[in-house]
């Protein structure tokens, strides 16, 4: 698949440290970009290179964004370019979070330091009542309270009805006043009918394996969870074998996974 | 007693009379917000079982900044040095919100727990289901899982 072009409309920092920045995009023939929450698209800075980025969100006109976090050369140039430049973009592709299942359940978003961003389009999603859930719980752990991603949007939800929010940091400050712990603390607090309930997750393994446990624990059927695992992905086909996970090809077979699909591999140092 | 108590792991495998043995070594104990719940180097007196509110548990030290390592909320426990020499508190505690506790006088618990075997085998798993709960959470806490891999 050959890129398309794309401008970027505009370039939101979402740390101080500049470190995570949000492009919203749109084709440079004016329309919207497509994807659904979950599916990542490739996007090309010319003469750089090219990385795979998840969907983290829709402006209310429509306008797909995403995410990036600075790691490398192409992530280091991509921060550098402003508004109105051009950049290349494939996609969609991979499966997406399975939203027509969350009706009539609670939905339970778990995540954890830039994994907030693949599940952001469903703080969106929710906060706008386009979810059919019973309602809606979010677990958010960071680092610090500074490295917490779009508190605009965890305050829409928060402000919700029939959403709670609840975040815990690694490490409190003078000003923190909120929960100090892992994020898999904050699922054992309950609040949700884990028999009636859908589980998001997404964020570093070892915190997807452990939130895994509590849901397991607190009595959330594997049937009903659902993660987004990360390899290295290139091609985003199938062809190049470079984010091959055992039998799986995350970037065509994934990212999101029912936990019962994979759950044998889950914890596997070597794969 | 309290539905959340009975249905708490200090109160399992117990009969009626050992409940009564335990309880009637616990009172309940309000804390205003931001009032000290256990004061880092005090004697170590007492354990605490959170019933409502939030408690942070605090390491500072002389010329240090004070540091929070962990918030606590109803169901859990803190206050385990009385059971580990020297007896003294390792970590400040302070009431992030209006708190209740049901505390458990150290010397009453020792003496309950020589007596009754039942009560060891409780009060001792609850102590190694929070320290292997705590541990595990520090040691993620230590893998320092959100930072950035580039950096």
């Amino acid at each position: 698949m050959a890129p398309r072009t794309a401008r970027i409309r505009s370039v939101t920092n979402e740390l101080a440290s500049g470190e995570v920045f949000t492009w919203t995009l749109e084709h440079t023939d004016g329309s919207a970009l497509a994807g659904n929450p979950g599916q990542f698209n490739m996007l090309y800075a010319f003469g750089c290179g090219e990385v795979p980025v998840s969907i983290s969100g829709r402006t209310p006109n429509g306008q797909l964004q995403h995410s990036i976090r600075t790691v490398g050369r192409v992530t280091d140039a991509m921060r550098t370019l402003t508004a109105g430049t051009e950049i290349g973009v494939r996609g969609p592709f991979g499966t997406a979070w399975p939203l027509d299942e969350a009706a009539g359940r609670d939905l339970v978003v778990v995540a954890g330091g830039l994994g907030l961003a693949p599940v952001r389009p469903l703080l969106q999603l929710a906060a706008a009542d386009r979810i059919h859930c019973r309602k809606t719980l979010v677990c958010y752990g960071t680092r610090t309270p500074a490295d917490r991603l779009y508190p605009d949007d965890l305050r829409r939800c928060a402000a919700h009805p029939r959403i709670e929010v609840r975040t815990t940091v690694d490490r409190g400050d003078t000003g923190w006043r909120g929960e100090v712990g892992v994020v898999p603390r904050l699922l054992l607090q309950g609040g949700f009918d884990p028999d009636h309930s859908i589980a998001v997750v997404c964020g570093p393994e070892i915190m997807m394996q452990f939130s895994v446990d509590a849901l397991r624990q607190v009595g959330v059927a594997d049937r009903w969870i659902y993660l987004s695992m990360e390899r290295s992905m290139k091609c985003a086909v199938g062809l190049c074998g470079r984010c091959q996970w055992r039998e799986h090809f995350i970037c065509k077979d994934g990212p999101v996974y029912r936990l019962d699909q994979i759950a044998d591999l889950l914890g596997i140092s070597e794969l | 007693m309290n539905p959340a108590l009975e249905q708490h792991r200090l109160m399992h495998g117990l009969n009626d009379a050992e409940r009564t043995r335990l309880l009637d070594c616990a009172e309940p104990h309000h804390y205003a917000v931001g009032t000290p719940v256990l004061r880092q180097g005090q004697a170590a007196n007492r354990l605490v079982l959170i019933t409502a509110g939030r408690v942070e548990v605090r390491l500072s030290g002389a010329g240090a900044r004070v540091t929070s390592l962990e918030t606590l909320g109803p169901g859990e426990t803190l206050g385990w040095s009385w059971y580990v020499p020297p007896g003294r508190w390792q970590f400040d505690s302070w009431a992030l919100e209006a708190t209740d506790t049901l505390e458990f006088e150290a010397g009453c618990l020792r003496s309950a727990m020589s007596q009754e075997h039942a009560i060891t085998e409780a009060v001792l798993g609850e102590l190694v289901h929070t320290l292997a709960h705590r541990l595990t959470a520090a040691r993620l806490r230590l893998l320092d899982l959100y930072a950035n891999p580039g950096s």
